[in-house]
């Protein structure tokens, strides 16, 4: 059998869509110069590329959704701010996450916690009244149950009818 | 004979521009449509109008006697107006009663996919040129004659040879702040790409200046005051008091040695120390000294230590009052101030320097003679980097978005400099793009990176990092590794951008030249009129007007030279008749245009009790015109009649051909 | 007479009642970390400011994780969120944490600047008669104590002059976006947060990669923790070099990090690297000792009935230091 050839093949695919976005559009303008790589805490512990994620994206290289990479960014807008062409970096890799979910690569990880904000309302919750949390609020001489979601049943109603109004089960199943 | 005037008969000629105008727009639709405009006699379209052809063209139908106005549709009159407006005062015809439609930067360039759009755009500017070629009026140019004079500002490499060059033919008055000329060329050691020592060229052109019978020297000067009449303008220049009488002074620097006040050297970028009666540097033209009077104590040690008696303490700052035909500005550039740029630590970490406090440093008649020292220890440093484009390329507020053009040169430049000097070191370069354009210049990189081996990096920094012993910890990222690395250094330099002057408005508010959007001198036309600026006679030149090395600022000294000298050369000059008027009867005096012109030339008659225009002063903006509550204000070839004209053509085709 | 005195000095002690905020709690604080919310509750009473609860307030929706797998949930729950404030008419939202201010303040903004958007979530929220019109402030615990209270007002507040020596922590979302940040300062030269610690009365102390990011935000430390835990022992290790009494933070997810993970990083220490024992305390709690309250009604006990509960790194040594303080007035009677 012929092996695959491993020839990159461009496509502006994703820096297309991006552009939909007037300030996003700025990617477009990058000159790979480096510097959100350089000033990337996440670069200095992960395979975190920043400046490459922006040169895949151009190129409409997939591996940019389907690879971990995009996932290891903690969203400290160092390369935002500092990007020469004040490209907004962050949020480029935000949107690329948005569309990496979109074509089915969420990191099993951050299930759960999806599922606990979509059925409790808490992306943390207290894990109910006799949680040993709900016992330290009680040492705190706090209420036992904070006066959130968790204390409001109906809160909780309105967050599942907006839930539902965006269809937001059909995009992320968590039932 | 019929009081009426006559009907006027215009002729249109549309301009194919080889593709550029004709791919776009179908040059039979538009021309025949032309045919039909009111007033018109006959229109027509050629390949390319301003070839000598397209001219005979019209040239032929002027003769025909058919045809008695012009209107051309073609590119913007910025490039061609002069070129048809010849064609009919060649012919005898007032070459005023010319019009040209701008239809290539307007309608096809701009509608390239959307040729029924552009079609209807160049239908309009057709009918509108037409229009108001029908309401010209016929307008003579004035003229006046040009001192013999001209006036340099500011005394760099490009002031000086401006000056060098005038010189040989008129009286030339140089104005440097300064106390020395030189500008930044003499604070460099060698230069690029030849690596020929920077004084040694600088010097013995610094003399000629000082030396020459035609060239009037005034240091330590600054403009106070231009009244800006075209070819005669009028300027004052304050001479600052120096203390002492440079008609006697040696220059054998015993005050200098007496006197016990020591500051930082400004030429040395405060590296270095003078005294409070100084020369700038030991080559400084004047080689007088000079008393700077903010540091002087007024010991009057001084004073007992001339010998010849040249201190004068009783001077006093001297006006000066020059008349001169062209003026040329070569006010030169300042360099980015990184500090806030806090990640790269300049003035917090004490081992960061900018590329000029290391040009300090090299050069043999410096602070320091020479020996490259890291200020932290006065010891040479082993390790040093160069960061590329700081303050350039970059579109945050506070940085500039362009190229400074000499940053990767110099850098460059004084990595071999430093490996000349200690072998045994090690050298960084951190850049975007190494942009080494020019003669000569990529052939100097590549010879730094093969025989001096100097590290290129690629990839901006990110930070700096200060140890105890204040030695830096580079931190950034390979681009061409995709890897991130941290690099210790001894010393860093930073490679900063090339910026307009601090001070530039106010010249600009002097001379009455425009700014670009980079703040820097704004040319007439980039390409075609690069050394001018939109008021004739005032020149532009160096890297006053865009960042620029020592070549070409040398070349745009010299094409500002020969332009100012076509300026006086004739004796005389044509002043533009788009000058504006009062009309004095309607004139109701309230002065308020009087504020706003930006150039300064109108008056307030107070016999009449109405505003008066200077004519050959007038840059006819129309600032005024506008703002006249009493519209009393009119404007050659801008009338109101002539632009309301060109507004009613714009009106749907049927109502205007029935209205005319 | 006494009465008289009482009530000047209770005036005294509740200087700011013309403050009022909704409060925002998010999930860390409440749910893992309630000794912020003891501590924060308890000077605000102190001080006189007025705190109304926002009843039924969900997640903001965390920025990292939400905003990354729906913009449209994030932008929805967010918005949500900002009409409590709005309906217990209030304009001030106070949030003490980083994260829910990085949501909160860049919903309000895309809700106030994007007619577009505006549009499409106020139709979400009329599913249930919700609409935010636009009339809340968000802000952050930082930005109230610099802007509303004052640096000047907080040095009078100083009782106990405590001369900590601290590792300030500013965290991201606070000072990035620069350009929508409440304080006008380059996000790589802030000096609020030390302003800030200076003025009640400690110093700040300054160490290499302090303008770092903890780690945890971005999902980083829900999806990788290891990789999260590199960037807070990087710090760490930094700040043990300039020695330091305590961590101060302004953000429960920073807390958490700086103290769970601190326990948490230990499996990541080199060989015979000594493990990180750097009491970490919020600012309120900060605030509160310099105010001369006692620890424990800011919340810094560890109870022992509990395993495995916040805080996870003993204050002890920091008490013991503050025992030994005196009251200022004590030291000037002296
Ligand atoms: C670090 C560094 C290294 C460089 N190395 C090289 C090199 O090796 N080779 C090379 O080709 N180029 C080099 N350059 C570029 C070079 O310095 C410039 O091209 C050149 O100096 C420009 O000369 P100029 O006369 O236009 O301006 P300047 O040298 O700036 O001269 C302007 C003069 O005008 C005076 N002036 C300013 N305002 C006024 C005023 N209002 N009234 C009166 N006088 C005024 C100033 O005092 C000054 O004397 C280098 C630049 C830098 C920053
Ligand atoms: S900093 Fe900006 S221009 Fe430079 S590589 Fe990154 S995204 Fe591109
Ligand atoms: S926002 Fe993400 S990609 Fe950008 S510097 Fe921070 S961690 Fe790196
Ligand atoms: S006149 Fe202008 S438009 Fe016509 S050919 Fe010449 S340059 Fe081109
Ligand atoms: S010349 Fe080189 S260093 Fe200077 S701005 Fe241009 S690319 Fe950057």
């Amino acid at each position: 059998m012929p092996q695959d050839q491993k020839l990159l093949k461009y496509s502006s695919e994703y820096s297309d869509e991006l552009s939909l976005d007037d300030e996003l559009k700025k990617i477009r303008s990058c000159i790979q110069c480096g510097m959100c790589s350089a000033v990337c805490p996440s670069g200095s512990f992960t395979a975190l590329v920043t400046r490459k994620i922006m040169r895949k994206a151009l190129a409409g290289d997939h591996s940019v959704l389907s690879g971990p990479e995009i996932w290891y960014c903690s969203t400290c807008f160092n390369c935002y701010e500092r990007c020469p062409r004040t490209i907004p970096v962050t949020n480029v890799i935000l949107r690329l996450r948005n569309m990496a979910v979109r074509e089915g690569y969420l990191p099993d990880n951050l299930k759960s916690v999806i599922k606990n904000l979509a059925n409790t309302g808490h992306a943390v919750p207290l894990g109910g009244p006799d949680s040993k949390w709900a016992k330290l609020r009680e040492l705190h001489k706090l209420k036992k149950v904070p006066p959130t979601v968790h204390s409001f049943p109906e809160a909780l109603d309105e967050l599942f009818t907006l839930l539902d109004k965006i269809k937001f089960n059909a995009r992320i199943p968590y039932r | 004979m019929s009081l009426e005037r006559p009907k006027p008969r215009v002729a249109v000629y549309i301009c194919h521009c080889g593709k550029n105008i004709a791919d776009v727009i179908d040059m039979d639709e538009i021309t025949e449509y032309a045919k039909h405009i009111p007033n018109v006699a006959l229109a027509k379209n050629y390949k390319f109008m301003c070839s000598n052809a397209g001219q005979d063209l019209i040239a032929e139908d002027l003769k025909s006697g058919k045809v008695d106005r012009v209107v051309v549709a073609a590119c913007s009159p910025l490039m061609h107006e002069e070129t048809y407006r010849r064609v009919l005062r060649e012919n005898n015809f007032n070459e005023f009663f010319f019009e040209q439609a701008n239809i290539r930067e307007h309608a096809s360039w701009v509608n390239l996919r959307d040729h029924k759009g552009a079609m209807e755009i160049a239908k309009d500017h057709v009918k509108m040129a037409v229009a108001k070629v029908s309401n010209d009026r016929p307008l003579i140019r004035q003229k006046v004659e040009v001192t013999q004079e001209a006036l340099i500002v500011g005394a760099g490499i490009t002031g000086m040879f401006a000056t060098l060059d005038l010189a040989n033919k008129y009286k030339v008055h140089l104005v440097e702040r300064t106390p020395t000329i030189g500008g930044h060329m003499a604070q460099l050691d060698k230069t690029f790409p030849t690596m020929d020592c920077s004084a040694c060229i600088t010097t013995p052109k610094m003399v000629e200046v000082g030396r020459h019978p035609n060239i009037n020297l005034l240091t330590y000067s600054e403009i106070e005051n231009v009244d800006l009449n075209v070819g005669n303008f009028e300027v004052q220049v304050r001479k600052k008091s120096r203390r002492i009488n440079h008609l006697i002074c040696t220059g054998c620097g015993a005050c200098g040695e007496v006197c016990p006040i020591t500051v930082p050297n400004e030429f040395d970028y405060n590296m270095g120390y003078r005294r409070a009666a100084y020369v700038p540097f030991p080559q400084a033209i004047p080689a007088q000294y000079t008393i700077d009077i903010k540091n002087c104590i007024e010991c009057k040690l001084c004073v007992d230590a001339c010998e010849v008696n040249a201190i004068d303490f009783n001077q006093e700052d001297e006006i000066i009052d020059l008349k001169v035909g062209s003026i040329i500005i070569a006010t030169g550039n300042d360099i980015f101030d990184p500090s806030k740029l806090y990640r790269y630590g300049y003035q917090k970490y004490k081992n960061v320097l900018i590329a000029i406090e290391m040009e300090r440093l090299l050069s043999s008649t410096g602070p320091t003679l020479g020996k490259v020292i890291k200020p932290s220890d006065h010891k040479t440093p082993k390790r040093i980097g160069f960061l590329q484009c700081v303050g350039s390329r970059d579109f945050h507020e506070g940085t500039h978005k362009y190229c400074s053009r000499v940053c990767c040169m110099y850098a460059i430049k004084q990595a071999r400099q430093f490996k000349e000097k200690y072998p045994d070191s090690e050298v960084f370069i951190f850049y975007i793009d190494m942009r080494t354009f020019g003669k000569g210049y990529e052939e100097f990189y590549e010879i730094a990176a093969r025989e001096y081996g100097i590290n290129f990096i690629r990839g901006r920094i990110g930070e700096v990092f200060e140890n105890n012993d204040g030695s830096l910890i580079i931190r950034g990222s390979d681009t061409l590794l995709a890897e991130k690395y941290e690099i210790e250094v001894d010393m860093l330099i930073l490679s900063t951008a090339i910026e307009a002057r601090k001070d530039a408005d106010e010249v600009s508010r002097f001379f009455g030249v425009q700014f670009s959007e980079d703040g820097f001198f704004m040319e007439a036309h980039p390409k075609l009129k690069p050394v001018d600026s939109l008021s004739p006679g005032i020149f532009i030149a160096g890297t006053c007007q865009a960042p620029r090395d020592i070549p070409d600022a040398v070349a745009q000294a010299k094409a500002a030279a020969s332009s100012a000298d076509n300026f006086m050369f004739s004796g005389e000059v044509e002043i533009e008749p788009y000058y504006s008027m009062v009309q004095p009867e309607i004139c109701s005096g309230c002065r308020s245009c009087i504020p706003l012109c930006p150039y300064d030339a109108i008056s307030f008659d107070e016999t009449t009790n109405t505003a008066d225009i200077n004519a050959i002063k007038c840059k006819g903006c129309g600032v005024c015109v506008a703002s006249c509550p009493s519209n009393a204000i009119i404007q050659n070839h801008f009338t109101r009649n002539q632009i309301l004209s060109e507004v009613r053509a714009l009106k749907p085709w049927e109502n205007y051909i029935k209205e005319n | 007479m006494t009465e008289i005195k009482e009530k000047k000095e209770e005036l005294i002690e509740k200087p700011f009642s013309d403050l009022k905020y909704s409060l925002y709690l998010g999930c860390v604080i409440p749910n893992r970390y309630p000794m912020i919310e003891r501590a924060s509750r308890f000077v605000f009473d102190k001080l006189g400011i007025e705190i109304i609860d926002m009843n039924g307030a969900t997640c903001c929706p965390a920025p990292g994780v939400f905003r990354s797998v729906d913009k449209a949930l994030w932008l929805t729950l967010g918005a949500r969120n900002l009409t409590i404030a709005q309906n217990n008419n209030t304009t001030e939202l106070l949030t003490l944490c980083n994260g829910c201010f990085g949501t909160l303040h860049e919903v309000e903004h895309e809700m106030k600047s994007n007619p577009e958007i505006n549009k499409r979530i106020n139709e979400v929220l009329a599913e249930k008669n919700l609409h935010f019109d636009g009339s809340v402030n968000v802000r952050q615990v930082m930005d109230v104590l610099y802007f509303d209270i004052g640096l000047e007002r907080l040095k009078s507040l100083v009782k106990r002059t405590l001369n900590l020596r601290t590792a300030i922590h500013y965290g991201c979302h606070i000072l990035k976006p620069a350009t929508t940040q409440l304080f006008g300062q380059d996000p790589d030269n802030p000096t609020f947060f030390d302003e800030v610690v200076e003025a009640i009365g400690s110093k700040s102390i300054d160490y290499r990669e302090k303008l770092m990011c903890c780690g945890a935000g971005g999902s980083l430390r829900t999806g990788f923790k290891d990789s999260s835990l590199q960037y807070t022992l990087a710090k760490l290790r930094e700040i043990r070099k300039v020695g330091v009494d305590c961590i101060v933070v302004c953000c429960p997810f920073c807390h958490l990090q700086f103290d769970l993970g601190q326990v948490e990083v230990s499996k990541l220490l080199d060989e015979g690297e000594e493990e990180f024992r750097i009491p970490v305390i919020f600012i309120t709690q900060l605030l509160g000792l310099a105010m001369g309250y006692e620890p424990e009604d800011l919340g810094m006990i560890k109870p022992t009935e509990l395993k495995g509960i916040s805080p996870f790194i003993s204050f002890d040594p920091l008490l013991k230091k503050i025992e030994s303080i005196p009251l200022d007035e004590a030291k000037r009677d002296k």
